[in-house]
């Protein structure tokens, strides 16, 4: 398990994870391992929430535990359940002992003695842990992803806020499980409804939007590694000019990648009105938008190919601030 | 004029929280609600980063302090506004998207005195955050500072910086304001009994809440069904298959049950200056139905040309998708309505929003200005759905009177209702929504006779 303390730390072994990282997420992952905080991630679908998390487990040399919300999901999948099989099994290999126990003795008095065991029987052994209780009782901080939580209903939300809170759960016959080390929690978002307030107030909030060029073409190289710079630049410039278009489905980050790789394995060094027309499936899904796609291309083909075209601000990012001094 | 506020030196924890109290009360006056634990999350976030680095002070305070994306665009003008870059001029106002920060540090553009807090004398002898925190005679006192500024003052002032300071100076200490109290209830019914027409922007927080407050009831009834129907029978074989892995003691009965679809709905909503408030608040109640996951609507408006507003709503909220359509940015509201084109382009192209069987409903005043009704288009919806509502804002003695032809299209919808009121609304909603599950076939499942 890694510890990181400083930002550029972050960002480098995010990187190493294959996972660009702006300033903004590595301040924020710092925020949340340093305060103990959910981090609640929201943005359109295929900018990298899901893989900040995995990448993050992976850079800090962790376990990643993992609960997809849906429709409909409730405490046994999230949390734990007992194994009423296992039970029932235990109980059955123990019949002959407890023959020999309890044989003479009137019923009332086999009740109140094997009251006394009751604990053994729901105790951990037969506990099955589910994410967020696998999570919690790792040995040391682990990353717990719940992805789209949007998804879920918002009782399941509400749900949630005791873990969020305090990190600990509370299982009935058991009492209440705290955990040691609070895993680095990772809430996802895509919008597709409204979260409450009591939920956003206990996270940090952090918003990734569709990448900037920069940002978009590093990644491209970074996850796509067979694709030439030249070849990089033209999709990042076509993908960014794409999005200002009214499509069905706007095109993420990974549909950049999974388009990055698609004409670097077909051995196309350039973008063509022939690759515009076959390979775009990779980037568009939805026939509606293929028209789109089409007349975006005749448009950038006649203009500006660069990635910096349109593109006015000064980017100066600053990467070399370095603020030691005085320490 | 603000006097120069460098932060050269390592800066001190507690001004460091002095700013971040402030940039807090900052936030709160121009409207977002910034909780106490949330401030307190911001002090500690400051106080991790070095912030001198303005970018990481702006994440470490964005983060902690702002939960929605809409809330963005405030907190970076008034970052922008207070945290300026040391290279820049005062209160430049522009050239600020150079960020020449790789010098490090700004100034607080504010003379220092606005950032000491009311308690003279006190404010900086003490740490924020253990006032925040641990020291139990300030404690009370700044958060109850903290909680009356959050529920008091709800005035946004969306002004410059400088005369934003200025009036914060002049205001009286937030201890001696008592919270406004509003009479919930009074306000509910008011609200509900109102016309339509009676809205205007100034009001739209209060009709939110008769919103929330209805949408609430119809949750419950909602709820409520689920629950009758969940309580079914003993399903006997699901049961016996189940307990096969206890050595067939049951220790998980399965009950027959009659999953309840969520219902989905398509409506088609007029948004001519006619019936501008009805179908305001009609988008709005679908808006806030979808959040709750009560109902799945795709939802058009038209008044000649029709356009879908569904994704456009998710993506850029309710709020500016409703100013905008009334604006005129989707559909040309000046046109003169014509229900009976917008029919025709809701049969030729979106069809397939019929899929699953939804309710549609209409909502307009059916003044089709003697254009062609095409209510044949009204037969096909409802031939695909599972019922077609006609929702009429206007009174009924006034159907078909001038260019109104409610009697033609009534007879080709299952239901025609009239709604005037929220709470008109609601019920038409309500009992279309009840009528969608009776429908949806409570289908007993196969396996069992």
């Amino acid at each position: 398990m890694r510890q990181f303390d400083t930002d550029d730390d972050i960002i480098t072994a995010l990187a190493g994870q294959n996972y660009v990282a702006s300033r903004e997420i590595a301040t924020t992952v710092r925020m949340a391992t340093v305060l103990e905080k959910p981090i609640l991630l929201e943005g359109p679908a295929g900018v990298g929430k899901t893989s900040l998390a995995i990448s993050l487990a992976a850079a800090m040399e962790t376990d990643l535990h993992r609960l997809q919300c849906y429709e409909g999901i409730d405490e046994t999948t999230a949390l734990y359940e007992w194994e009423y099989g296992k039970q029932m099994l235990y109980t059955q290999l123990l019949t002959d002992q407890l023959t020999d126990r309890f044989g003479d003795m009137s019923i009332s008095d086999a009740v109140d003695e094997l009251s006394t065991e009751e604990s053994a029987f729901f105790s951990e052994n037969f506990l099955l842990g589910r994410p967020i209780l696998r999570a919690l009782q790792s040995a040391e901080p682990a990353v717990l992803l719940i992805d789209e939580i949007d998804r879920a209903n918002d009782e399941f939300e509400a749900f949630l806020l005791e873990t969020l809170d305090d990190y600990q759960v509370t299982i009935p016959e058991l009492g209440t499980v705290s955990a040691e080390h609070p895993p680095i929690t990772i809430i996802t978002s895509n919008n597709t409804r409204m979260l409450s307030d009591a939920l956003r107030r206990r996270c940090l909030y952090c918003y990734i939007d569709y990448p900037d060029p920069e940002r978009e073409l590093d990644v491209v190289l970074t996850q796509a590694p067979e694709t030439s710079q030249a070849l990089g630049e033209e999709i990042v410039s076509f993908v960014q000019g794409l999005r200002s278009h009214d499509l069905r489905k706007t095109p993420g980050l990974s549909e950049t990648v999974d388009w990055a790789r698609t004409l670097a394995s077909l051995g196309y060094d350039q973008i063509t009105r022939e690759v515009a027309e076959n390979t775009t499936g990779a980037l568009i899904k939805h026939h509606a938008d293929h028209g789109a796609v089409l007349a975006h291309y005749d448009e950038w083909e006649s203009g500006d190919r660069s990635i910096h075209s349109g593109n006015d601000h000064d980017h100066d990012h600053g990467q070399s601030h370095d603020h030691d001094h005085s320490h | 004029m603000s006097p120069e506020f460098p932060i050269d030196d390592e800066p001190s924890t507690e001004l460091t929280g002095e700013m971040v109290v402030f940039f807090v009360r900052l936030l709160r006056r121009e409207g977002l609600s910034v909780s106490p634990s949330e401030a307190i999350d911001a002090l500690r976030a400051a106080n991790e980063v070095d912030i001198r680095d303005r970018e990481a002070f702006r994440t470490a305070l964005r983060t902690a302090l702002v939960k929605r994306e809409a809330d963005h665009p405030v907190f970076e003008m008034l970052f922008e506004a207070v945290f300026v870059p040391k290279s820049l001029e005062p209160a430049g106002g522009h050239g600020h998207d150079h960020d020449h920060d790789s010098e490090g540090g700004y100034r607080l553009e504010n003379p220092e005195e606005h950032i000491v807090p009311t308690h003279e004398g006190e404010g900086h002898s003490h740490d924020p955050i253990r006032m925040l925190y641990h020291d139990d005679e300030d404690l009370g006192d700044a958060f109850e500072r903290m909680t009356a500024e959050a529920t008091g003052e709800a005035e946004s002032v969306p002004v410059e910086t400088e005369g934003m300071i200025a009036d914060f100076e002049s205001e009286p200490s937030f201890t001696e304001q008592p919270a406004p109290s509003v009479n919930m209830d009074r306000k509910v019914v008011e609200w509900k009994e109102r016309q339509f027409e009676a809205f205007d922007a100034a009001e739209k927080a209060e009709m939110e809440m008769v919103i929330a407050h209805l949408v609430r009831r119809l949750k419950q009834q909602v709820r409520k069904r689920q629950n009758d129907v969940d309580s079914g029978q003993l399903n006997v074989s699901k049961t016996l298959r189940k307990s096969a892995k206890t050595g067939f003691v049951p220790f998980d009965p399965v009950f027959r049950t009659n999953e309840i679809e969520k219902p989905r709905g398509v409506v088609l909503c007029d948004v001519s200056y006619s019936v501008t408030h009805a179908s305001r608040l009609m988008l709005h109640f679908l808006h806030a139905l979808g959040n709750h996951s009560l109902i799945k609507s795709r939802d058009f408006v038209f008044v000649k040309e029709l356009a879908e507003v569904t994704d456009l709503a998710r993506r850029q909220g309710i709020e500016e998708t409703i100013e905008g359509v009334f604006q005129g940015e989707v559909v040309d509201v000046d046109d003169d309505s014509d229900f009976g084109h917008a029919f025709k382009q809701f049969y030729e192209n979106h069809m397939e929003t019929l899929r699953h069987k939804p309710t549609v409903i209409v909502l307009g005043d059916a003044r089709n200005n003697f254009n062609d009704s095409e209510a044949w288009v009204l037969d096909e919806i409802r031939d695909r759905s599972q019922q077609l509502v006609w929702i009429n804002p206007e009174e009924r003695s006034l159907w078909n009177r001038g260019p109104s032809i409610m009697d033609e299209y009534g007879q080709h919808c299952d239901f025609v209702e009239q709604a005037a009121t929220p709470t008109e609304l609601r019920d038409v909603l309500e009992s279309a929504l009840g009528r969608h599950a009776d429908a949806a076939a409570p289908t007993e499942d196969s396996s069992t006779p």
